[in-house]
């Protein structure tokens, strides 16, 4: 099976042709098309397990540049005022009203469940690819009749394949790959509006192939460049409605 | 009255938004001198309202309504009495008005309130705002909201400074005595004992010695003291906090009391009208506190520390450094968490020479997409080898609902940590809701 899947990737690579552009060229112009000074979403997360047994959370969602996040959610009950921020890969910390206190999440625990869905605090943080590095050349491919440029990244430690639309530059999909090369986890954005000159995807739909769950983060509303400042991104903030 | 038909009426209208917690929890005693009886029970209710809640301001009220331990009636007439029939208590949870940036980076909070410092789990020495409330067997982190005045400045997002004033002390909620009976008093028949000793040690003979004590009128007498409401009574402090690449810091002072009493036995022997006094004179140690606590990681391990050395006002109380370090690590869907302590333990420090060196672990992995949480937890007493263990079985059917199967497990011997708890095994269920 390995070895089908090995000859599939080659073949694939054989019929695609290696572009001109560099890798980080068209993550840069990848990162211009969706990244806004800073912006603020309100965004429905629903997760589906493998017994299609759906649950929902609501979440607020501030994000400035590439790195620097900081996610509130709003219900359901049980979570309600739980903040995870994140101002750089190395830097992540959860919120926890009801210890009233602030956590570092350390090295190990960045790829626990965000929320009891299937993103890891690592993948939060990195919903901008802020932290993404390009590892060879891209490739002209087609995805779903869409013309794009695949890219294999390293997002810390996890090598992904990672495919940008060639007209406008946005990230159609990624998919993880485990140590096998298999795909461990398939990240779908879709639906992508324009506002203030930058593109958004209001769904990202997560695949966890491991877990036979799906989770989908749908925005519900999205304001961008509203001036919000680096102070924003600090421990007093996160306990805010907590 | 008319607060509450305010809230009601903008509650029914639906526009103060409300969230709350419905619990229960008993525990059913298996083994001990004291077996197969309940040993603790509480229901609770609690309410938090949110009247206003945007980026500028936020208020919040919330309060508790427990239902702790058993009836107290002793008597056909305390029948009448609905207090000792039904023990309920009404509890006044965080009840405060926040004002975020007055100016960039600045809030300020007045009312009761949660204040939480330090790095480490469970025990945190530079903790000292908030009062501990050990009322539940199994939970011993929770804080109870205080009276305070708290202001946070974070100009920076690697910056933080926080100053708080609390005016109003109030002392730690111990566990109920139907769970763990603290006994600070010794019995007349202990004191009998001493003075028989103490008259044979003078020269009497043994038999006259009993005759002698025997005649005594002994008297044993609790005096509590708490502090004073002046402004030297209150408690303030400072904290600033950091972090640089992957380290987390932060630095504190703080003038304030412990929240449990230190005792100081005064015995007054009177031979000529035979009497026998014993008073336990109770006090909360005035102190100044300087805290220090870290946290990063280390090759995917989460570490921390947090130290508080306590300089005490009473000259007879020696000062005291308490050290906690950790380390937390996930690995093949387990998580696991170990500490050790140089410290005090919530449950030791109520014996009368309290054990101060510990170690604390924690073992848990979740099943079934995190419906299932399974856990064992257990601390050890270093010196003495006495230990507590409790495992813990947690199940959400749906978000949450929350159904509990634990297991308490203690073994000490005299003079040990936990030998109040010597050969209790418990067997534990809870329930609650949030919602």
């Amino acid at each position: 099976m390995k070895r089908m899947q090995a000859i599939t990737s080659v073949l694939l690579c054989l019929s695609a042709v290696v572009s001109a552009m560099s890798g980080d060229e068209v993550l840069d112009r990848m990162r211009e098309a969706t990244t806004a000074s800073d912006r603020r979403i309100e965004a429905v997360m629903r997760i589906t397990d493998k017994n299609g047994r759906v649950q929902e959370r609501v979440l607020r969602m501030v994000m400035k540049g590439d790195n620097k996040l900081l996610v509130r959610f709003l219900e359901p009950a049980d979570l309600r005022g739980v903040s995870f921020m994140s101002t750089s890969p190395e830097n992540m910390w959860v919120y926890l009203p009801a210890q009233g206190r602030v956590r570092r999440i350390s090295g190990s625990a960045a790829e626990a469940s965000f929320g009891g869905s299937d993103f890891s605090y690592k993948e939060m943080a990195n919903i901008s690819f802020g932290s993404s590095r390009v590892q060879g050349v891209p490739v002209e491919t087609e995805l779903n009749g869409v013309r794009a440029y695949q890219l294999l990244i390293d997002d810390g430690g996890t090598q992904s394949r990672l495919w940008v639309e060639k007209e406008r530059y946005l990230p159609l999909q990624v998919e993880q790959l485990d140590r096998d090369g298999g795909v461990r986890k398939r990240i779908i954005f879709a639906e992508f509006q324009q506002e203030k000159g930058v593109w958004m995807p209001w769904l990202i739909r997560l695949e966890n192939r491991a877990k036979g769950s799906v989770t989908e983060l749908r925005l519900r509303s999205a304001e961008l460049n509203i001036g919000i400042r680096d102070s924003y991104f600090s421990e007093e903030n996160m306990k805010k409605g907590g | 009255m008319a607060v509450w038909a305010l809230i009601f009426s903008l509650v029914s209208a639906g526009q103060v938004p409300v969230q709350g917690e419905l619990s229960s929890r008993a525990l059913f005693r298996i083994k001990d001198q004291d077996s197969s009886r309940f040993s603790f029970f509480t229901t609770a209710g609690s309410l938090v309202f949110t009247p206003l809640a945007n980026e500028r301001l936020e208020t919040k009220l919330g309060f508790t309504i427990r239902a702790q331990g058993f009836p107290l009636v002793n008597s056909a007439t305390q029948l009448s009495a609905v207090d000792i029939v039904e023990p309920v208590s009404v509890l006044l949870d965080e009840a405060y008005v926040r004002f975020y940036d007055l100016v960039p980076g600045l809030s300020f909070t007045a009312g009761r309130q949660r204040v939480h410092w330090g790095s480490a789990d469970v025990i945190n020495p530079t903790d000292n705002f908030t009062t501990p409330d050990y009322s539940d067997p199994l939970v011993w982190d929770r804080r109870r909201p205080v009276w305070m005045l708290h202001l946070g400045y974070s100009p920076l997002n690697a910056l933080g400074m926080e100053f708080g004033l609390k005016p109003v002390f109030e002392p730690a909620l111990n566990p109920p005595a139907c769970w763990y009976d603290a006994r600070v008093l010794p019995t007349v028949q202990e004191l009998r004992s001493a003075l028989v000793a103490q008259l044979i040690g003078m020269g009497y003979d043994p038999v006259l010695a009993e005759q002698i004590a025997g005649q005594f009128d002994i008297r044993i007498r609790e005096q509590l003291n708490l502090p004073g409401q002046t402004l030297n009574d209150f408690t303030w402090g400072g904290r600033v906090r950091t972090h640089l690449g992957r380290f987390d810091f932060s630095l504190s002072g703080l003038r304030g009391y412990d929240f449990l009493p230190e005792a100081q036995p005064v015995l007054t022997a009177d031979f000529a009208q035979q009497r026998l006094d014993f008073v336990l004179n109770e006090f909360f140690p005035q102190k100044t506190v300087f805290g220090a606590d870290l946290a990063t990681e280390l090759a995917g391990i989460g570490l921390w520390a947090e130290a508080a050395y306590a300089l005490y006002d009473d000259t007879l109380l020696s000062d005291r450094l308490s050290v906690i370090g950790g380390m937390d690590y996930s690995f093949a869907g387990f998580y696991i968490n170990l500490q050790y302590l140089h410290g005090d333990f919530p449950l030791a420090r109520l014996q009368t020479e309290p054990v101060r060196d510990f170690l604390l672990a924690g073992l848990e992995r979740r099943f079934a997409s995190d419906r299932m949480l399974v856990r064992l937890g257990g601390v050890l007493d270093l010196e003495k080898r006495s230990f507590g263990l409790i495992p813990l079985v947690r199940v959400t059917p749906v978000s949450g609902l929350n159904l509990e199967l634990t297991g308490l497990v203690f073994s000490g011997k005299t003079g040990s940590a936990f030998a109040p708890l010597d050969r209790v095994r418990e067997l534990g269920f809870g329930i609650s809701y949030q919602f």
